[in-house]
């Protein structure tokens, strides 16, 4: 934890010495992937596994852009209205879940069909959300731009490292708390936590809460950044399996693993799509396949899961939670 | 009764027996291999580029296109076994469901590569039945006769093979597998065949409705994995009645309401059925 | 591909972290000294939209470019394309042009094959005042209102498929149907995408203002896996004519079940897109989809050349030999021709003279040139004119002389039939040869 502030501080350097726009926009991108990441990571690693982030990404996205074009609140009210409004989605998806002991594949299904529920919705309420082709929140002038938060490249980086900042916080957090303990038991064996007194639903939800609102936040801020929403890129099945890819890949046990994660498939997407170019088209998902293969054979517990368990070698945690099943 | 709506039943019935087909090899592949294949649907998807190349490209006949097309999903199911999953089979199942995903990128993209983007199609057709006031598309009554004759044959497998036997054995109870001296490797093989032949037959059938390209997965892949959960992971009879039921759900509330909602419908349907029955449907 | 390869000359020196060798740089075309002029070119390479057009609209640039730089580039100076891939998808697509402008340093884009891209581009290409040259997104609400600068469409907007063949009818009903243009029932359907949403809000708007009742209007998704309930409701509405909007999939699916389940019309009229691709179209349904009508910019093919204005046949003649020599279709879809054609009017209308005149290509010298150019009807090998309407205009930015034409099949080619000044005679109703005729 000590590294964290040095860190941040010189992440937040960085559009000092004016890089490339380029590499800016690649660094925004990689954090709010990571900041969604890890709110699905929150979930993931007590074996509440998601196939519908997406979802949540697109309730907040959509509803602070309608609440903008429309009603004329800022993003400053938007963005926490529009997370609020998704951790009741999820709290209204996951209570009967947890009550009604949806697990494993199962619930990665229901999640999945959620995901797709609202992506459809928003394809067809085109009236309202611009549809398939998507809508722009209204630009204001440069006087005003703070308070319609619409920056430049810089401000959204640093936007997006608090937001990022506030993700691995609730994750530090939730790790100090009792919450975390009583979870992991609970992802070891639901039934005998309950019998110890751990109130499985309660806890599950605490949880949901948080993932569900850092992937809203993620979603409104990637809108605003880009100043673009459209139902294919921010719910459904894509990009729901894309923060799912991330975290794996990069570790869900480890505060950073999603962030590496994100790092590396959004590194390899660019990477591959640029090397080859026009001429090879079908190559780049090729090798993008293969390699998550490979990733999930060699790396099961990701890339800083591997640097984690060196660390800890010796005594165990208390249990890695088995994801499913 | 509308013979418009009485129309939409019966499409929906035979939509259901499009649907009933994967949603039987996936079932039966993870009633077995304890694994889902995220890439299922893309297999399929292989097999319907194997049929169009053969009859189209090889010009070989329609039926022994068809009957290559199996052999090579299944080869393809094999390989998929043995390169992916097996390594995987200790490993958490979120790890075995995004190693296939990763499958299914992959498959996407060496379509792309050697098949371009192109949309293809066989260009064969079937005369319609009418029957009364209602029309009944012969190419999609052959589909489902099909499907109904491929889940005969799987379930005559089942019942009067020795193999048939052990792979229901192990999809009731893995534990019972060392206990019965059947080498599980062995079994997982061969239902990893028969997952990827069925893959193959529903090629054949939908190949004949739906153009070839890359992405065509996505048609029906989605919906095919709420299929199998909604009847009960690894319950073949279970996903297979499911099939139709959902079929019907897309076609009649498509009729009533519009063809997006009807999928907001089948969806919403699929969770709310979940929440009554968490072990799906048709859970014993 | 001589004029072709996207550079990865930005990317390395900004020292990303490459593991995979770039390729080696290519020849840039018979260049004849002066340093090339670098345009940028963003398609759909990959991806659903790749099939549905946007692979031959890149063949079409691609040709543009190569001619052009054979021809002497401008002055002597070549173009070099420096192309990307968007993979029908508009993160990608935004990333890309992240990389074209910051990375490559471009001052032009083209290409841009779907609206749901254009739309985000637009918004950045104006804010970075850099130009982006739209060749095939086609949504109106891409320009409307938005009053850019920088963005422009040399192409058909979306508003105008919907008066092509709402006009067509309205024409052709009295006469050839026998019933009255407020009578002609129309049933819509089109895929959920920024490209059916778009075209059959125009439909829809147009029939209203000739009071022609509207049936039955729905989407669906282009990758729903069955449409024989929209076919059942279509039955039941009754439409005399069906317009669809749609890609090949949705086609293919939706005639196959119309045939089967007992749809019959007077008239189907396809809006682009997969009906554009007569080709496949051919290849899928032989006769059946004889007679049955499109709405598009016409493919420079179904023009009578000797009625352009002058050279303007010879350079669609030598478009036409390069392209099939090179891609073997024996009809080659519209796309094609909007990809060579706006792509040859950027390169000839506005780069040419910008250069000329300033030395340079800077975004704002390629604009002047843009507002400036004034080609009369006839001066393309689409058909059109040249004029783009200028900043202050509701669509600023579009060319207010592109032209969108109805097309007719007969016998696997296309002929114009309306404006009927440009073309024959329409076929209407559909003859009871055909499988889908009314009877």
């Amino acid at each position: 934890m000590r590294y964290v502030i040095p860190l941040l501080l010189a992440l937040a350097c960085i559009p000092l010495l004016s890089p490339p726009d380029y590499f800016i926009h690649l660094g925004v991108t990689v954090l709010l992937t990571a900041v969604a990441g890890t709110g699905w990571a929150m979930m993931g690693r007590y074996g509440l596994v998601s196939f519908g982030h997406g979802a949540f990404l697109g309730i907040g996205a959509y509803t602070m852009a309608l609440l903008w074009n429309m009603a004329g609140l800022s993003p400053w009210i938007g963005i926490p209205v529009a997370v609020g409004l998704a951790a009741l989605v999820g709290v209204m998806l996951g209570y009967p879940c947890f009550r009604l002991k949806v697990v494993g594949h199962y619930f990665a299904l229901v999640t999945l069909a959620a995901g797709e529920i609202v992506r459809i919705l928003i394809t067809a309420l085109r009236e309202h959300t611009g549809g398939s082709l998507g809508m722009t929140p209204d630009r204001v002038p440069a006087d005003q731009a703070f308070l319609a938060m619409q920056f430049d490249k810089a401000g959204f980086w640093w936007l997006a490292l608090l937001a990022w900042a506030g993700g691995l916080l609730a994750w530090w957090l939730l790790d100090r708390s009792m919450a975390s303990k009583a979870l992991a038991a609970i992802s070891e064996d639901e039934e005998a936590a309950a019998s110890i007194g751990i109130r499985v639903t309660r806890e599950k939800l605490r949880v949901t809460v948080i993932s569900t609102a850092l992937a809203a936040l993620a979603g409104a801020l990637t809108a605003q950044y880009r100043m673009y929403l459209n139902p294919e890129s921010l719910a459904g099945l894509g990009i729901s399996l894309q923060i799912v890819f991330g975290a794996i890949a990069g570790g869900m046990y480890a505060p950073l693993g999603p962030t590496v994660g994100a790092i590396i498939t959004i590194g390899l997407e660019e990477g591959l799509r640029i090397a080859f170019g026009t001429e090879f088209t079908g190559g780049a998902p090729l090798i993008y396949g293969i390699l998550l293969v490979l990733f999930m054979i060699y790396l099961p517990r990701g890339i800083v899961g591997i640097v984690e368990r060196k660390r800890r070698s010796a005594a165990a945690p208390l249990g890695l939670p088995v994801a499913a099943k | 009764m509308d013979p418009f709506l009485l129309e939409a039943i019966v499409n929906g019935i035979l939509l259901g027996g499009v649907f009933a087909l994967p949603a039987l090899g996936l079932n039966l592949v993870f009633g077995v291999v304890d694994v889902v294949w995220l890439c299922y649907a893309e297999l399929v998807m292989v097999g319907m580029y194997a049929v169009w190349f053969l009859y189209t490209q090889l010009g070989w006949p329609l039926p022994l296109a068809f009957g290559a097309c199996l052999p090579v999903v299944a080869l393809l199911g094999v390989l998929l076994h043995l390169l992916v999953v097996r390594p995987l089979l200790a490993a958490p199942p979120i790890n075995q469901v995004l190693a296939t995903g990763g499958v299914l990128f992959l498959l996407q993209g060496a379509m792309t590569l050697i098949f371009r983007t192109d949309f293809r199609s066989l260009g064969v057709d079937m005369p319609p039945m009418e029957v009364g006031e209602i029309f009944v598309s012969g190419t999609k009554l052959a589909a489902f006769c099909a499907a109904l004759l491929g889940a005969a044959v799987l379930w005559a497998f089942l019942k009067f093979t020795y193999v048939g036997t052990a792979i229901r054995a192990i999809a009731r109870d893995r534990e019972v597998m060392p206990l019965m001296g059947v080498d599980p490797q062995r079994i997982y093989l061969i239902a990893s065949a028969v997952g990827g032949a069925l893959a193959g037959l529903a090629a054949c059938l939908l190949v004949v409705q739906l153009d070839v390209h890359p992405f065509v997965g996505l048609s029906f892949g989605p919906i095919t994995f709420m299929i199998c959960v909604m009847g009960g992971l690894g319950n073949m009879l279970g996903g297979f009645l499911a099939a139709f039921l959902m079929g019907i759900i897309v076609s009649v509330g498509g009729f009533w309401g519009t063809t997006e909602f009807s999928y907001v419908v089948a969806f919403g349907f699929f969770i709310v059925t979940i929440f009554a029955r968490p072990r799906g449907l048709f859970a014993r | 591909m001589k004029a072709f390869g996207s550079t990865r000359r930005g990317l390395l020196q900004a020292g990303a972290a490459l593991t995979i060798p770039a390729t080696v740089a290519r020849a840039q075309g018979p260049a004849r000294g002066g340093d090339p002029l670098r345009v940028g070119v963003m398609t759909d390479l990959s991806g659903p939209f790749a099939g549905a057009g946007s692979q031959p609209l890149f063949w079409g640039a691609e040709v543009a470019i190569e001619l052009f730089n054979e021809r002497g580039g401008v002055d002597g100076r070549p173009v070099q394309a420096i192309t990307a891939d968007s993979q029908s998808k508009a993160d990608v697509a935004i990333n890309e042009m992240e990389r074209l402008l910051g990375q490559e340093r471009l001052e032009v884009v083209t290409g841009i094959y779907s609206s749901a891209h254009a739309v985000p581009l637009s918004g950045r290409f104006e804010q970075a005042r850099k130009m982006m040259w739209i060749t095939s997104a086609i949504a109106t609400a891409v320009l409307k209102d938005k009053n850019f600068r920088y963005v422009f469409r040399p192409t058909v907007h979306s508003d105008q498929y919907g008066e092509g063949s709402i006009s067509a009818i309205a024409d052709n009903a009295q006469a050839k149907l026998g019933i009255a243009p407020d009578k002609v029932k129309l049933g819509v359907i089109y895929e959920d995408g920024p490209y059916g949403t778009g075209v059959a809000a125009a439909i829809e708007a147009n029939a209203r203002q000739r009071n022609m009742p509207i049936v039955l209007k729905e989407a669906y998704s282009a990758t729903a896996p069955d449409l024989s309930t929209l076919v059942t409701k279509l039955r039941r509405e009754r439409p005399d004519i069906v317009l669809q909007v749609g890609y090949n999939p949705d086609i293919t699916l939706f005639l196959r079940q119309a045939k089967s389940g007992g749809l019959r019309f007077k008239m189907l009229i396809g809006h682009g897109a997969g009906w554009s691709q007569i080709d496949r179209l051919s290849e899928t349904f032989g006769q059946d989809v004889n007679y049955m009508c499109n709405v598009d910019p016409a493919a420079t093919q179904m023009l009578d050349w000797s009625k352009l204005q002058p050279g303007v046949g010879d350079l669609a003649k030598t478009f036409m030999d390069r392209f099939q020599a090179k891609h073997k279709l024996s009809d080659p879809p519209t796309h094609a021709s909007m990809g060579f054609n706006n792509t040859w009017i950027f390169l000839e209308h506005v780069l040419k003279p910008a250069v000329r005149k300033t030395g340079g290509m800077t975004a704002d010298a390629l604009r002047e040139a843009a507002l400036e150019v004034d080609v009369p009807t006839g001066g393309t090998i689409q058909g059109y004119g040249v004029k783009f309407a200028p900043p202050g205009n509701p669509m600023a930015g579009q060319n207010e002389r592109s032209i969108a034409v109805v097309m007719q099949f007969e016998n696997g080619k296309s002929k114009v039939v309306w404006p009927a000044a440009l073309g024959q005679p329409v076929v209407m109703p559909l003859p009871a040869s055909n499988a889908y005729a009314a009877r």
